[in-house]
């Protein structure tokens, strides 16, 4: 598939490198000439300097027979600009984009861009995993981030430990997908499963009832 | 009306000016602090105009100027991105009824047209008004 991907940075220029070993056609816009000329050093002639909120420089990179554009500068503005400049001018099929500041992954789904990677979520979630608190993990969004995907860890002293799911009030809608035990050991929660310490718990919850569920699992006795 | 304006440049400045007069309410949006020179000091010092020092294009900062109670919302920042994702915020997510925003690139007014955002060229207008004139001289 030909690709464009805007920003030739920390994202960009590692992705465009993967795609290519992957078999796919790629083209690079960024409007730093030395990131350009550092990647046509390593990739080829495969890079161009140019605005990525350029109709004309998206036009030049071949974005009217492009599967897809992405975006990965470090600007939110220019990377929706990008998206839908590429949408509205090139009829372009597919638009991917990182955005930086939470907030504005709302309105990059609103704007219609298809795939939104919400930066500052990922690396929250990666730190997330290594502390030793119990912290509510989000995993992902789900559909029209009406609801999501989360982990939480059971601490050892939970008013929940030792009870089976039926005893568990849960929020309205919320959904236990899996439990992992702390030896790694999953269970398919059923009526009966029993919560022990340490559990870790993934579930989908309605996004407003998250902190709700978060505080009914890791409430203290 | 209310009227809220992110970016004190030439444009933002003239524009809060002119709305001033006419009457209109208007807080103006630059996360410059420096960024006020161009606009009326008396009205600001009285507090008949206000200036928010913020990101215009975050939401903290729209609520901050009243979002809520505005019935315009201009985004006349110099980068055409900046001012596409302030003007799509005030629309989508605070409902702002009336909508502008100023574009330098005409690729980008087809878009922002689209979204039922008003759009707003200072090249287009300026050369629109000069061949006007050359117009009437003949």
């Amino acid at each position: 598939m030909y690709l464009v991907i805007v920003g030739g940075g920390k994202v960009g220029a590692p992705l465009a490198s993967s795609l290519i070993n992957e078999g796919h056609e790629v083209f690079v816009l960024d409007h730093d000439p030395e990131t350009v000329a550092s990647l046509q050093r390593e990739l080829g002639m495969i890079a161009t300097v140019g605005e990525a909120t350029s109709v004309r420089a998206l036009q030049e990179a071949g974005a009217s027979r492009a599967g897809a554009i992405i975006a990965t500068t470090d600007s939110d503005e220019d990377n929706l600009a990008a998206c839908q400049l590429a949408r509205t001018n090139f009829d372009i099929p597919r638009t991917i984009s990182i955005v930086h500041s939470p907030e504005n992954a709302e309105l990059f789904d609103i704007a219609g861009v298809d795939l939104v990677v919400s930066a500052t979520d990922l690396v929250l979630s990666n730190l997330a995993t290594g502390l030793p608190a119990h912290p509510l993990i989000r995993l992902m969004p789900i559909a029209d981030r009406s609801q999501e995907l989360v982990a939480i860890k059971l601490p050892a002293a939970g008013t929940v430990i030792g009870r089976t799911l039926s005893e568990l009030t849960l929020p309205y809608g919320t959904k236990i997908i899996l439990m992992v035990t702390s030896e790694g050991q999953s269970k398919t929660p059923d009526a009966d499963t029993l919560v022990e310490e340490e559990d870790q718990i993934i579930a989908l919850s309605p996004k407003n009832s998250t902190s709700e569920l978060w505080e009914l699992l890791t409430e203290l006795r | 009306m209310n009227v809220i304006i992110v970016g004190a440049g030439n444009l933002g400045s003239a524009l809060a000016r002119k709305l001033s007069d006419l009457g209109h309410r208007i807080t103006v949006i630059d996360k410059n602090p420096k960024a006020v020179s161009l606009l009326p000091r008396g009205r600001v010092d009285s507090g008949v105009m206000t200036v928010i020092h913020r990101d215009g294009s975050t939401g903290a900062a729209m609520i901050e100027a009243g979002i809520a109670n505005a019935d315009v919302f201009i985004a006349a920042t110099g980068k055409d991105s900046l001012n596409g994702l302030a003007a799509q915020r005030a629309k989508t997510i605070f409902r702002v009824e009336e909508v502008m925003t100023a574009v330098k690139d005409e690729g980008a007014r087809t878009l922002y047209d689209s979204l039922g955002i008003t759009t707003i060229n200072k090249a287009s207008l300026a050369s629109d008004q000069l061949v006007n004139l050359l117009a009437e001289e003949k």
